[in-house]
C-alpha cells in the first residue's frame, strides 16, 4: 500500500515538473493582469478643466491696456516697509496669489533692497497695534491704493507703489485684519488686476471683506496671465 | 511577484545587477485652455536606472529596478513654451522578462511613478503628489562583453494616470493617462 502511494506521488511529480508548472503560471498571472492594467491606465478619460467664464474686468481704464508681469521678470521683487507685520502680510499675499496660478505664470519675492524693487509696499498711520489675525467680520479700519506712473502708452515709468493706511479708533484685531486683507487686495492690483470686482464675495471687490481669493478672482487672474499684455513694466535699475 | 522570487533559488547564479542610462519622453500631464489651448509636459530628459534581476528558469527573468529622470516641466502653446518648474521622477518597478531569442527579450513592468517638483506656490505640484501606479512593456537586446559583462539596449513604454491635489483644487476632475517612452543603454554583471 505504502509502495503504491509512493509510486503515485512520484508519478504526480513527474507529470507536473516545475518547468511545466511555472510557464503557465507566469503567463496566466501576468498576461491578463497586464492587459487589463494597460487598458485601465491608458484608456482615455474625461478630464474636465475648470470653467473660467465667470470673470471680471482687469484692463487699465481708460487706456484699456493689459498688464501682467512677463515671465522673464520672475520673480517679481516686492519691498515691504519693516513696520509691524507688514512684510509678513506681503509674503502671505504673494503666496495666496501665486497659488491661484497653476503653471508658474507668476512668482513674487520679498526683497530688502527698496531701490531694486518692482513694487514698494508702505504702511501709513504709524506703527500698528499688535494682534494676531482672527476670524471676525471685516471692519474697514484701513484703506489702500496701488499706483504706477505711465512712461508711455505701453510702458510703466517706475516701480508700483502700494500704500496701506490704518485708522485709529478700532480694536487691534480689526486693524491688523484690515491691513492683512487690504494688502492682499492691493497685491492683486499689482499683479495686473487693475479693476474691481462687483461681487462682495471677491477679494478684488472695491471694499474687500474677504481674505481669500474667490473662484472668480482665480479665474480672472488666470485669464489675465494668459492674455497678451500691451503694457510693460519699467526696466529695473 | 514575491511568490515568483521564492521559486528562483536554483537560479541564483543567474542574478545580475545592471545600470542603465538613456532618455525619457512623456506625453502631456495636463491639457488646458485659457484664452488659447496649451499643454504641459516634461521635456525629454536624461534618465539613469539601477536594477537587479534573476533568472526564474531558462526563459524568464524577474527584476526590480529604480530609475530616475529629470528636466523641466514646460508649458507649450502656439506662441512658444515656458518653464513651469524643474521636475524629476522616480520609478521603482518590478519587471518580468521572457527571452524570445538568445539576445532579445521582451517583458512587462509594474511599478509606480513618483513626481518630485519644486513646491513653489505657483505650480501644479505645490501640494505635492502621490505615487501613481504604472504598467509598461519593454524590449531589450543584450550582447555579451568581456569579464562576464553584458551590454544591453532597452526600449521601454509605460503608462500611468496623472493628477495632483493642486489640479483638483483648481477645479480639474479626472486623471489623464500619461504615456512615457524611454530608450537606454546599460551594462549588467553577474553576481
Amino acid at each position: 500500500m505504502r509502495k503504491r502511494r509512493e509510486e503515485l506521488r512520484v508519478k504526480r511529480e513527474e507529470s507536473f515538473p516545475t518547468e511545466v508548472v511555472l510557464f503557465p503560471l507566469y503567463s496566466t498571472l501576468c498576461t491578463p493582469f497586464l492587459i487589463v492594467a494597460l487598458i485601465l491606465l491608458a484608456a482615455g478619460c474625461d478630464v474636465t478643466a475648470p470653467d473660467r467664464t465667470d470673470t471680471y474686468g482687469f484692463r487699465l481704464q481708460p487706456e484699456n491696456v493689459v498688464f501682467n508681469w512677463p515671465l522673464e521678470r520672475r520673480p517679481v521683487r516686492y519691498f515691504a516697509q519693516a513696520i509691524g507685520a507688514l512684510p509678513e502680510y506681503v509674503r502671505d499675499g504673494l503666496t495666496i496669489w501665486e497659488a491661484q496660478l497653476l503653471y508658474g505664470e507668476f512668482e513674487g519675492v520679498l526683497t530688502t533692497d527698496s531701490a531694486g524693487a518692482d513694487i514698494r509696499v508702505v504702511l501709513e498711520g504709524g506703527v500698528p497695534p499688535v494682534s494676531p489675525l482672527i476670524s471676525a467680520p471685516a471692519v474697514q479700519a484701513c484703506t489702500g491704493s496701488t499706483s504706477a506712473t505711465l512712461a508711455s502708452a505701453t510702458k510703466l515709468a517706475g516701480p508700483m507703489l502700494i500704500q496701506v493706511r490704518w485708522f485709529p479708533g478700532f480694536t487691534p484685531a480689526d486693524v491688523v485684519n484690515c491691513i492683512s486683507r487690504v494688502t492682499r487686495h492691493e497685491i492683486g492690483h499689482s499683479l495686473g488686476l487693475f479693476q474691481h470686482s462687483s461681487n462682495p464675495a471677491d477679494l478684488m471687490y472695491g471694499v474687500p471683506s474677504v481674505r481669500e481669493p474667490s473662484t472668480r478672482d482665480r479665474s480672472t487672474v488666470q485669464v489675465l496671465y494668459h492674455t497678451a499684455a500691451n503694457l510693460t513694466p519699467a526696466d529695473r535699475p | 511577484m514575491i511568490g515568483l522570487f521564492g521559486r528562483s533559488n536554483s537560479a541564483s547564479a543567474q542574478t545580475r545587477i545592471a545600470i542603465r542610462a538613456g532618455a525619457t519622453g512623456s506625453s502631456a500631464l495636463v491639457r488646458d485652455s485659457i484664452i488659447q489651448a496649451f499643454s504641459v509636459r516634461p521635456e525629454i530628459g536624461p534618465s539613469i536606472g539601477f536594477g537587479i534581476e534573476t533568472g526564474l528558469d531558462t526563459r524568464y527573468r524577474v527584476g526590480v529596478s529604480l530609475s530616475t529622470t529629470w528636466g523641466h516641466l514646460r508649458r507649450y502653446e502656439a506662441a512658444g513654451s515656458a518653464e513651469v518648474v524643474p521636475l524629476s521622477t522616480w520609478t521603482p518597478a518590478v519587471s518580468l522578462y521572457r527571452i524570445l531569442f538568445p539576445s532579445i527579450s521582451a517583458g512587462a513592468t509594474v511599478g509606480a511613478v513618483i513626481y518630485r517638483a519644486d513646491r513653489r506656490a505657483s505650480n501644479l505640484f505645490r501640494r505635492g503628489s502621490s505615487p501613481m501606479p504604472l504598467v509598461g512593456l519593454g524590449v531589450r537586446a543584450e550582447r555579451p562583453m568581456t569579464n562576464g559583462l553584458r551590454l544591453s539596449l532597452s526600449l521601454q513604454y509605460d503608462v500611468h494616470r496623472f493628477s495632483t491635489p493642486a489640479l483638483a483644487d483648481a477645479g480639474f476632475s479626472g486623471e489623464r493617462p500619461v504615456h512615457r517612452l524611454s530608450a537606454s543603454v546599460g551594462v549588467s554583471r553577474g553576481l
